[in-house]
């Protein structure tokens, strides 16, 4: 070491090294403390979503495929996709299950829905922490299946004099431009361009694109006049890397959390006297009802935010928040809970005018879905069965030290009494208009424990122990006594006492206060379109009109040079020109867009 | 006070390079604090026992290393939990946890985790035990063990470390208390899983190992010479059993 110094020191480089050395440790130093308090200028991950059309009729569902672009290999593992209106009312919200960064599914659109634009917009959960403008927005149009005089598209309608005096041709509307990027052609045919009806189509779509790369796509076959290619112009650039960040780190603003292993319940706890009091290292369960005793626990944060990552088993079940008495101190504090849904920009619909041939197609498109909701149809989707998946539980405990039945003895009227005649473990006290409930330690066999057990009712612990007192034997299916010295990661309990009832009782009349009830987290299963195929459906099926607007719809489908997609289907009983879209995504990330005609005649 | 004296003059002397070093060093200690890092009460994993409070009942230790190790703890979704401290009750077949702080240790709810993984406080590997994983094995004294997987493979090889109380016992001394206890002693049983799913039981000796393949004894004692092949101690067996694997690829029609 001293010779290397010395020959340094000799040659001169000594101070020269030293100081660059320093410069890039300072460096170093620099990026980490800036990379504490700022955030990456745009989101690590997009989202992009294609529609099987762009206009719809009430009672018509909306096929979607939704893709994932990031370069990150522990990416989001589920997609928002919101439908709202022009009053910034949320219709329908869907949480999409990602599989290799692809979805797809469909949303049945209500007949109580009003004619007008609609936005269609995705995003992941980490993408919440940026404007809006970085979420992926498509822009819809809805009419009300009885809504005969579409005054909300009609005062739209151009003044076919304007457009011409603009070198416009009066009446029409554009056609949707093919996006391809560079080196890719993708290439749609048919085996003819007219067809009869229920006529057989053989669509093909090929590729050419560089060696090596893979074009991930979506096909929707649909009668021309449901695609609105005005609508996708009005699909905004991407995010503003100038515009103010939501997420800015110690400011007390909540941060989301990249969803890796299942949806994210993200909130906060607030001090309602001092909203600056942050209330860090507060525990704060989350419970369900349920047949087992399970439950599940997080910390806030120094910012005195938690998050939970939703584990399976509380998919579609009403969820319990409530912080626990014994982590904090003072005043029972606030909980807010983020809404996923909650998107923080307006939607004003489309502004522009519409072509005067438009309102007549969507009068025809009115009067196709109705006589299709008037007959059985032989289209549709179909939601796949979902995978049977293990659930574990968070459970408390495997098996308790003992069960009570109260059902096997005599009825007895109240759970005081129960707990004397029939749960000898069990010691229950009132003093003051307060119950007290002690359990036997059973690693002594005779000794209580010096403070209260965990107690639940139907697996939600309880703060208000008068309703239990008023069960009988007829509302109480089992008590499970777990009287051990119990912990559950950071939980102690000295006993466990958990009560299941026969019947539902509403958690708000027996859970500690504060609490605050989520709405269930309802995970989307994927939808196909079915189409109907002539080979197999019988005579009977002759009888049934087949107005379908849709042909053909694949959300998911990959190709290259060297595989193509080549596949059947068949028109239906309308006959109009109808358009292939062919919608995807490179592997380079690249969007795409190619589109295809053919004519029905009958 | 010479000597304090000489030191600071040194220290002062090398200043530069003291700066320098410590220079260098910060963005590593900087990049090494975790800012989202948990809190006291996360980070307890979160897994369900009940406290306990050990009493010394025998000679002997009832756990398969004395010391407390790190690892993890394998939830039965196939979640992995990272431990700090843990060890084996070999004598109840039990996982003990202990947290930093906490009164007493935990004996975790066995029927609530698949299995664990327990760093060798020897050597730098994790002992993967799994619940039930070898299905019906004769000669198990318990239907729900934690059994430690060594090997797997077309044939794989699993043990159970347990410990045996012998009817041996001497006087030991607990807390100015002189007692007669009974000595514990280990109890290894290695199983060897055959490709058609047949259990054997064996110990870590070549003729156990070649017996445990009747009817090809002699054959099998031959390619062993061959290969030099020893099996005198637990890892020894397992390299037999790797070496068994990859000789029946090569020479598929052995056994047959």
């Amino acid at each position: 070491m001293h010779n290397f110094l010395f020959h340094l020191r000799k040659r001169g480089l000594y101070a020269k090294s030293m100081c660059i050395g320093l410069l890039i440790s300072l460096m170093l130093s620099g990026i980490y403390v800036s990379g504490m308090n700022q955030v990456h200028p745009v989101p690590d991950e997009q989202v992009i979503l294609h529609t099987d059309r762009d206009a719809y009729v009430s009672g018509e569902e909306l096929f979607f495929r939704v893709s994932l672009i990031t370069q990150c290999d522990q990416h989001s593992s589920l997609v928002y996709i919101a439908l709202r209106n022009t009053r910034n009312e949320i219709i329908s919200g869907v949480i999409a299950p990602l599989n290799h960064k692809t979805s797809y599914g469909s949303i049945y659109l209500a007949d109580t829905l009003s004619t007008g634009f609609y936005q269609l917009i995705a995003y992941t959960g980490e993408m919440r922490n940026y404007p809006a403008d970085c979420f992926y927005t498509q822009t819809l149009f809805i009419a009300n299946r009885f809504d005969t005089t579409l005054e909300n598209l009609l005062e739209l309608e151009e003044d076919p004099y304007d457009n011409q005096d603009q070198g416009g041709e009066p009446g029409t509307y554009a056609t949707p431009e093919p996006i391809l990027p560079d080196h890719t052609i993708i290439r749609i045919s048919t085996d003819k361009e007219v067809y009869g009806r229920r006529e057989p189509v053989q669509l093909t779509v090929g590729a050419e694109m560089p060696d090596g790369s893979t074009a991930d796509m979506s096909v929707s076959v649909t009668a021309k006049h449901t695609i609105w290619p005005f609508l996708h112009e009005e699909t905004d650039g991407g995010c503003d890397r100038d515009a103010d960040r939501q997420w800015s780190g110690d400011d007390g603003v909540l941060v989301y959390p990249r969803e890796k292993n299942g949806p994210v319940i993200a909130g906060k706890l607030i001090s309602k006297s001092d909203e600056k009091n942050k209330l860090a290292n507060v525990r704060v369960i989350l419970s369900s009802p349920d047949t087992l005793t399970a439950i599940m626990y997080a910390h806030t944060n120094e910012q005195g935010h938690f998050y939970f990552t939703l584990d399976p088993t509380y998919f579609g079940r009403d969820l319990y928040l409530v912080p626990d008495h014994g982590t904090y101190a003072g005043e029972a504090p606030g909980i807010v809970v983020a809404d996923p849904f909650a998107i923080h920009s307006s939607f004003e619909g489309h502004t522009g005018s519409i072509s005067v041939e438009l309102p007549p197609l969507v009068r025809e498109s009115q009067d196709v879905v109705v006589v299709q909701k008037a007959f059985e149809t032989l289209h549709g989707s179909f939601v796949s069965e979902k995978e049977h998946e293990h659930r574990f539980p968070p459970r408390l405990y495997s098996e308790p030290v003992s069960v009570v039945r109260p059902a096997r003895y005599m009825p007895l009227d109240n759970f005081r009494e129960i707990a004397r005649e029939i749960m000898p473990s069990v010691r229950i006290r009132q003093q003051n208009e307060d119950w007290h409930i002690r359990l036997v330690n059973d690693q002594t066999a005779y000794t209580f424990f010096d403070s209260a057990p965990g107690v639940f009712l139907n697996s939600m612990p309880v703060g208000k122990l008068d309703v239990l007192m008023d069960f009988t034997s007829e509302h109480i299916r089992s008590v499970e006594v777990h009287n051990l010295p119990w912990r559950y990661g950071s939980m102690r309990f000295d006993g466990i006492l958990s009560v299941f009832t026969h019947d539902h009782y509403d958690p708000a009349t027996f859970l500690p206060e504060p609490f605050y009830a989520l709405p269930p987290v309802i995970m989307h299963g994927k939808s196909t379109y079915v189409q109907p195929d002539y080979r197999t459906l019988g005579s009977e099926a002759d009888r049934v009109p087949d107005f379908r607007q849709l042909l053909y719809w694949n959300p998911q489908q990959v190709i290259n040079e060297e595989k193509e997609l080549s596949t059947l289907f068949y028109t239906g009983d309308l006959e109009g020109t109808y358009a292939i879209i062919v919608r995807g995504i490179l592997d380079t990330g690249a969007v795409f867009q190619a589109i295809h005609y053919f004519e029905v005649k009958l | 006070m010479l000597f304090v004296y000489r030191n600071i003059t040194q220290l002062f002397s090398r200043l530069p390079c003291t700066l320098a070093v410590a220079c260098f060093l910060l963005p590593g200690w900087l990049y090494s604090q975790d800012p989202g890092r948990l809190n006291d009460h996360s980070s307890y994993p979160v897994l369900a026992g009940e406290i306990v409070f050990p009493e010394v009942r025998y000679s002997g230790s009832p756990y398969l290393f004395d010391r407390f190790t790190g690892g993890y703890v394998v939830l039965l979704p196939g979640e992995q939990v990272a431990v700090d401290y843990m060890r084996y009750d070999a004598l109840n077949d039990d996982l003990m946890w202990m947290q930093p702080g906490e009164e007493g240790l935990v004996r975790i709810d066995k029927k609530l985790i698949a299995g664990f993984g327990l760093q060798h406080p020897w050597q730098d590997s994790l002992m993967w035990f799994y619940r039930n994983a070898v299905a019906g094995v004769g000669g198990l004294s318990c239907g729900d063990c934690f059994l430690q997987v060594l090997h797997e493979g077309n044939f794989s090889l699993y043990a159970r470390r347990r410990k045996r109380i012998t009817s041996r016992s001497e006087t030991i001394t607990v807390g100015g208390q002189s007692q007669q206890v009974r000595i514990l002693d280990d109890d290894f049983l290695y199983m060897l899983v055959t490709p058609d799913g047949q259990t054997k039981t064996m110990r870590p000796t070549r003729r156990s190992f070649i017996n445990a393949f009747p009817g090809h004894t002699r054959d099998l004692r031959r390619v062993m010479r061959r290969y030099n092949i020893q099996v005198s101690q637990d890892k020894e067996l397992t390299e037999a059993v790797k070496w068994l694997n990859a000789f029946i690829e090569k020479e598929p029609g052995f056994f047959e």
